[in-house]
């Protein structure tokens, strides 16, 4: 065996092992979906891995026998709020410490990340006393409120750092040409900061709609209830429907899902304060 | 060229501070305000029901909590799981980092693959374990029993001894993508040429990964694992979704602990203290973190 056929088994031995991890990692998904398609054959021993007969019949029941619609409506709104919220305030703050040095800012950026790391359990102890005097609780506003201030932290680090990436003579330029300080930041530097703006508002969103925490907390009636407080309701209100359940799963995760992919690589600099480049 | 521009512009301005006040303003009502009174509660005999009849009754809490045991479990159960759960992310992280950091056909789709699992909401994650772990019909006890790691499917979450290695299970497929990326952008940055002199010097594959790989990702190691630990004791969400603590508090982190003693057993007051426990801890973790990333930045 030459050097070369050696380095090529290596390599396609390598292949196929990432192949099969990559199996082992998917094997979650594949297992939620294909429960979903089949009621008659999910108690069966041994399981089988591969579905028989195929089914939407409960994708058909969550819509039409649960409240899956009024937990989409719901999360589908606090998850919108959050996101407007939290990206209106999140511009001005980022471009606030990426613009200026002042022992404000400075102390902001450091109080921006310590606040990542506060324990959300001791936060939402008082939150919930606060949520109860002001009437803020049980309603989807004062829920996207809590979720929106939750993520504001990550959302300013992030907006930061992409005004970052948009050199300051740009504004220097829009003032030599007659704008004011504010107006060429809303003028000229956000459209320039538009595909930042789109990950804050994606990543505030998918914050929203995950969140389960403070829902599951600071919500009473059901009629309000979000769609992870919701899902979470089928494994005690109906103890077997397994298929129903993971037809849910797959409809709630589905928009989370797609969002994330498309934020993942802003993320990892985003949660490790810029230390490490994604 | 910035430092002339806020020179130049900033310091009769008020601006900075007006664009700051609506962060900050949210910011301290819905996480600084109820930090502090969760701080203050912790010395008070405040329960649910009788918010505004709290009595102040000094260090009671502290005394109280020093002296139950399931303050001490639950410390336990937070270490063993911060531990576990952040080697097993760790390890995960590490192997399919090393797998994806070379030149491979699909690339693009494999990474994504092993990406999705961070991308689904953590309650999704826990019901598809829950019913993967089913002690009659669940899949995962049926390729144990398959391969021989079990005589016969297991009750999973109803077992004290099984319910902390099925949390770590479920923790580390959720979470090893985000020790994936940041260990697969740090290998990026351990320059090639690194790596030729040592198979110039007759290094074999084992002894590149001990000499060039680990020390080149010294700080994005110690930053990941910090990061690992504190997610892992501010957890909440998952814990509680998958076993709320049980059974037997097998499973009952600080987190957990303080979230069940203000909700099941209404006692805020008791519940505030061990939080400003957590907090406590969180924030000696949170100070060495702080100083390496700073340390590691101006190393950049």
């Amino acid at each position: 065996m030459s050097p070369r056929t050696g380095t090529i088994l290596i390599s396609a031995a390598l292949f196929a092992l990432t192949l099969g991890c990559a199996g082992i990692v998917f094997f979650p998904y594949y297992w939620m979906i294909v429960s979903s398609l089949e009621a008659a054959s999910l108690f069966e021993w041994p399981p089988r891995l591969v579905p028989s007969n195929v089914t939407m019949d409960a994708y058909v029941k969550i819509f039409t026998e649960r409240d899956v619609f009024t937990w989409f409506k719901n999360t589908a709104f606090v998850a919108s709020a959050t996101s407007i919220f939290c990206t209106l305030v999140a511009i001005n703050g980022g471009y606030a410490l990426s613009r200026f040095r002042t022992g404000g800012t400075t102390a902001f950026s450091i109080f921006i990340l310590f606040s990542q790391l506060l324990p959300a359990t001791l936060i939402v102890v008082p939150l919930y006393v606060i949520f109860r005097q002001t009437g803020l609780y049980n309603s989807l506003i004062g829920l996207a409120i809590a979720d929106a201030a939750f993520v504001l932290p990550l959302a300013t680090w992030l907006m930061k750092g992409f005004f970052d990436r948009i050199p300051v003579e740009v504004e220097e330029q829009a003032m030599v040409d007659g704008c004011t300080r504010v107006g060429a930041f809303y003028r000229i530097v956000l459209p320039l900061a538009l595909p930042g703006l789109v990950v804050v508002v994606a990543m505030s969103f998918i914050t929203g709609w995950d969140e389960f925490f403070l829902a599951r907390t600071l919500i009473s009636s059901q009629s309000n209830w979000v769609f992870s407080v919701g899902l979470t309701s089928f494994e005690t209100q109906y103890a077997i429907a397994w298929d129903e359940m993971m037809a849910a799963a797959v409809v709630f995760a589905l928009p989370a899902v797609f969002f994330f992919l498309f934020v993942q690589r802003y993320l990892v600099s985003g949660l490790t304060s810029g230390a490490v480049k994604g | 060229m910035k430092r002339v521009f806020a020179r130049r512009f900033d310091h009769p301005e008020l601006l900075p501070l007006w664009l700051l006040t609506p962060a900050a303003i949210v910011m301290s009502v819905i996480l600084i305000w109820p930090i502090a009174q969760g701080i203050l509660l912790g010395f008070f005999n405040t329960r649910i029901l009788n918010y505004n009849a709290g009595r102040y009754i000094g260090l009671a809490n502290y005394e109280v909590l020093l002296a139950d045991p399931f303050f001490w479990n639950s410390l336990k159960v937070t270490v063993y799981y911060g531990i576990a759960s952040m080697s097993c992310t760790y390890a995960l992280g590490l192997s399919f980092a090393l797998l994806l950091n070379r030149s491979l056909p699909l690339r693009g789709i494999i990474r994504t693959i092993f990406i999705l699992p961070w991308a689904v909401p953590e309650v999704v994650a826990v019901l598809i374990f829950i019913w993967m772990l089913d002690a009659q019909y669940g899949v995962i006890n049926y390729f144990f029993v398959e391969a021989g790691f079990l005589d016969a499917p297991a009750a999973w979450l109803a077992q004290a001894d099984l319910a902390m290695p099925a949390l770590v299970l479920i923790t580390s497929w959720h979470q090893f993508p985000l020790a994936l990326l940041i260990l697969l952008a740090g290998l990026q940055t351990i320059p090639r040429e690194e790596y030729e002199a040592a198979m110039v010097d007759g290094a074999g594959a084992f002894s590149r990964f001990i000499h060039v790989t680990l020390p080149g990702l010294r700080s994005v190691n110690v930053i990941l694992i910090l990061i690992l630990i504190l997610n892992s004791f501010r957890r909440v969400t998952m814990i509680y979704a998958m076993t709320g603590g049980g059974p037997a508090r097998a499973t009952e982190t600080l987190s957990i602990l303080t979230y069940n003693t203000a909700f099941t057993y209404q006692k805020i007051g008791y519940a505030a203290a061990i939080g400003t426990v957590l907090l406590l801890i969180l924030l000696v973790f949170s100070l060495v973190y702080f100083f390496t990333i700073i340390h590691v930045k101006r190393d950049a």
